[in-house]
């Protein structure tokens, strides 16, 4: 082997070794889907924060309420209110599956067109949508409320 | 051949860190996917529980309205 040519490989070794090691360091494939899992762990603290505060509303409204009309019709009007966050917390979770069907493709090969980057930002757009329906219900969020 | 061998041993050395580094990322990977797997099915779990949770308070609310006024 002469000395142009194990420099050669020398080089080209390292290289190889170099861009392995920051493929493992810098994976958009594993960054997604840690933001993913933060983004559902939220999802699930804010449908348990809703159940919660709707079960204390709707106290509420039968403990102020001065007549037994006035507390039915403060019922169902905020029965009628909280609809649109239980649709969205639904959706939201459908959301949280595509998105990791999406990251499972991009990871497989088999969609070259995803970007891990829009599939993050898409989820927590829609995370975003829900808090800020439940926040105009009242629903205190806590510290998903200021997180982004 | 001193400086050739030990040119060798360098590359060999380089790929096998490299293929460590490469297996423990693929290893952290399949970790990561379990863990966001676990916390998917906690939430699926708890959407799932919302409908019925949901009515189990709108039946302790009406409880509660015909026990403050009974004859409403």
């Amino acid at each position: 082997m002469n000395t142009d040519r194990m420099r050669y490989t020398f080089f080209v070794s390292t290289a190889i070794t170099l861009a392995i090691v920051l493929m493992g360091c810098a994976n958009p494939i594993k960054s997604a889907r840690i933001s993913l899992a933060t983004v559902a762990r939220l999802q699930t603290e804010a449908v348990n924060t809703f159940k919660e505060y709707d079960a204390n509303r709707q106290l509420d409204i039968v403990k102020t309420a001065t007549s037994a009309d006035a507390a039915k019709a403060a019922l169902a009007a905020w029965r009628a209110e909280r609809k649109p966050a239980v649709q969205a917390l639904q959706g939201l979770y459908l959301v949280s599956v595509a998105a990791e069907k999406s990251i499972a493709l991009a990871e497989q090969g088999l969609d070259k067109s995803i970007s891990m980057a829009s599939v993050v930002r898409e989820i927590f757009d829609a995370f975003d949508k829900v808090k800020t329906i439940l926040m105009s219900l009242g629903v205190p969020l806590g510290g998903a409320a200021q997180w982004k | 051949m001193e400086i050739a061998g030990l040119i060798l041993g360098g590359i060999g050395k380089l790929v096998s860190i490299g293929m460590e580094a490469a297996a423990n990322a693929a290893a952290d990977n399949e970790a990561v996917k379990v863990q966001l797997h676990a916390v998917l099915d906690e939430l699926k779990a708890q959407v799932d529980a919302l409908p019925s949770a949901l009515a189990a308070n709108d039946a302790a609310a009406d409880e509660a309205l015909k026990n403050k006024f009974p004859t409403g």
